[in-house]
């Protein structure tokens, strides 16, 4: 479907990039938003990631969808951990928005502080891949094989990872709500 | 429990056996983490700016490379005796064969990498930003819509309703629609048309795209020129009309160089033979000749929809061809997108890149609706009110298409019935979600021109009625439909 896309980009007719943003942008919107809830946030990444895939697209040498995709994410994933690794330190729970909609439901129960200080305290000790692993297996429905692909790691490392992270979870998170929260504080 | 929790499952219970003691509490945990997938929702302005962005920075990098690039200096000598050659062959050839085209003229601008891209120039503004909707006078004198009462001491809408032009007098279908309707966002963006004299063309981005076999436009950007007509004058040549008031540019044959048909002697011309079956190309063969045009002059196809051919001569197309011959001209049109969906004239046919082809030359002869549009965008609650939105349908909204003829105004006729036969009764399958092309007039007088949001619903063929609308259009913004918005 893409290559002949892909080829004419090749041969200098990169209005034909148009057709690969169209079939990719909301894969990779819906990656980054799983990861950030933040429609302006997203905006911020996916601008990037395009960018960065527009200077790049002369040495990728793929010429299927899946192989597009693939590092379509893969610019995703990094873009978004260098964003996300930029911005973490400006992060305070003071200044954390939770966007409408998406928290409804439980926003309104965090009632102290002091239970998110102890979520964040527990997420501090997951590692930002591993979450982000977790999701991209859980939410964004992709196979170990492309989650290997996307983050450079084996297909046999990538399942340990989401098993592993799913057992710290199962370990201590005893309280569905409490898990609630985390799933949204897991993502910041 | 969902085939994706179980392999998660399968998958966790193969390096850790020892948790299907715990099954419960882990499905509960994946469980719970699919109910809270985040929904997205993607804003399709954004969406659409990015990707016009994306696509003008290729294109500015595509410029900047050649023009960054450095011949090796050994290659000047060389070069320069080779260019001089070239030049050389060029006037003796031109001197003994004027009407011939050299290669690099017949080859695509966008081999070269020039490409014209039309982007639309979006603003945003505040929300419900435009206040002055005044309906057209006309529109409610005719109409007769329990309405927002016009002004009783404008002379204008005395002369109109006064009018002694005749009022044409059809039978109008009842339209039924009664699925659901496509749902609408909480707000919706509305564009307004800027007038922006000169300043669409004399941006040097457009005129370095803008590569007319050779002619650098750019020359000209500080001339204060508003408008240009290039005459091309090799063998099926062009008048190419840059109008930078409109923001426009057009196509015409420059009939001095194309052969003249039918073929006249004297007084005497051949009698024109008719259009046979076999002249006319397939629909895909016809797309390939209007996008190789436009490849050649470097137009930008990705602010295009997915062009639509005329068919309607076709008997298999189901409409009814009005003539006896073929027709002599076919139509390919290029929907214009904004955020991604097609914009309507109100009288139903699409706003966009109109390419004729003709039959007896085998050639494009005409380019229009090649714009570029300068806007602004406000956003606006739409009707969300299913009642109030069906009974705008069964009365054919504002904004009906005219059932006589597309350059009649549906304002421009009654809608009572001749009562020579009784209204068909039309069932209406789902709507598509579009833009209409709107006309409002301000408080100073002047017509200004809107992209609202709005229900399109195409109208089945109807059997004995070629000419009848192919579309009906409801605009969904209430400040556009003078009978809804004073409730």
């Amino acid at each position: 479907m893409l290559g002949h896309s892909l080829q004419k980009v090749r041969s200098w007719d990169f209005s034909a990039f148009g057709d690969l943003y169209d079939a990719s942008y909301e894969k990779i919107y819906r990656f980054i938003y799983h990861r950030t809830l933040d429609t302006y946030f997203t905006e911020d990444v996916i601008s990037d990631v395009y960018m960065k895939a527009i200077e790049s697209i002369g040495s990728f040498k793929g010429n299927t969808d899946a192989e597009f995709f693939a590092w379509m994410y893969r610019i995703a994933y990094t873009t978004l951990i260098d964003t996300l690794r930029k911005s973490r330190w400006e992060d305070s729970l003071e200044d954390m928005e939770i966007e409408p909609g998406f928290t409804l439901d439980y926003a309104h129960e965090i009632d102290t502080a002091s239970k998110l200080e102890e979520i964040l305290r527990f997420m501090e000790t997951l590692p930002e891949r591993d979450s982000i692993i977790l999701t991209m297996r859980i939410w964004d429905d992709l196979s170990y094989d492309e989650i290997a692909t996307i983050t450079g790691i084996s297909v046999v490392n990538a399942k340990q990872i989401v098993s592993r992270t799913l057992v710290k979870i199962s370990a201590n998170v005893t309280h569905l709500f409490i898990f609630s929260i985390l799933l949204y504080v897991i993502q910041r | 429990m969902s085939s994706n929790v179980r392999a998660l499952l399968d998958e966790l219970y193969k390096l850790h056996p020892d948790l299907q003691s715990q099954e419960a509490h882990i499905i509960h945990i994946i469980e719970t983490m699919l109910d809270h997938r985040p929904k997205v929702a993607i804003d399709e302005w954004f969406r659409t700016e990015l990707r016009c962005k994306i696509l003008s920075e290729l294109s500015q990098q595509q410029n900047d490379s050649r023009s960054n690039f450095i011949f090796p200096t050994w290659l000047f000598s060389a070069f320069g005796t080779a260019f001089a050659s070239v030049i050389i062959g060029v006037f003796v050839f031109y001197t003994f064969f004027p009407y011939t085209k050299l290669w690099y003229l017949t080859d695509g601008a966008r081999t070269r990498g020039w490409l014209v891209s039309f982007v639309p120039a979006v603003e945003k503004i505040s929300d419900h930003a435009f206040q002055i909707f005044t309906p057209l006078p006309n529109t409610q004198a005719k109409m007769g819509v329990a309405s927002v009462p016009m002004s009783s001491d404008s002379m204008s809408s005395k002369i109109r309703a006064s009018s002694l032009a005749p009022t044409r007098e059809v039978d109008v279908p009842q339209y039924a629609f009664t699925g659901s309707l496509p749902p609408l966002t909480e707000k919706l963006n509305i564009y307004r048309k800027k007038i922006q004299f000169h300043e669409s063309f004399q941006t040097e981005d457009f005129l370095n795209g803008l590569n007319l076999k050779g002619i650098k436009l750019s020359s000209l950007q500080d001339a204060n020129i508003s408008n240009l007509t290039i005459t091309e004058s090799w063998a099926y040549g062009y008048i190419v009309t840059i109008d930078s008031t409109l923001g426009s540019i057009s196509f015409n044959p420059n009939y001095d160089t194309w052969p003249p048909y039918p073929k006249c002697n004297g007084d005497w011309c051949d009698a024109p033979t008719p259009i046979t079956q076999e002249q006319i190309p397939s629909p895909t063969k016809l797309q390939s000749i209007a996008d190789t045009f436009l490849d050649t002059y470097g137009i930008d196809r990705t602010l295009y929809g997915v062009p639509s051919i005329d068919t309607s001569w076709d008997p298999e197309s189901g409409v009814e061809w009005g003539g006896e011959n073929l027709p002599e001209v076919l139509t390919v049109i290029y929907p214009l997108l904004l955020e991604w969906k097609e914009i309507f004239e109100e009288y139903g046919s699409v706003r966009g890149l109109s390419l004729t082809y003709d039959l007896r030359s085998g050639k494009i002869t005409n380019l229009s609706g090649l714009e570029r549009l300068s806007l602004e965008s406000s956003k606006y609650s739409p009707i969300q009110d299913e009642m109030t939105l069906k009974n705008l349908i069964s009365n054919h909204g504002d904004l009906a298409p005219p059932p006589i003829s597309p350059e009649l105004r549906w304002s421009d006729i009654s809608h009572t019935s001749t009562g020579i036969s009784q209204p068909q009764a039309i069932s209406l399958s789902s709507p598509m979600i579009a833009f209409v092309h709107l006309t409002r007039m301000n408080q100073q007088g002047a017509y200004e021109e809107y992209f609202v949001p709005a229900y399109v619903f195409s109208i089945p063929t109807i059997p004995g009625n070629p000419t009848h609308p192919k579309k009906i259009i409801i605009p969904v913004i209430k400040e556009f439909i003078p009978d809804v918005r004073t409730k």
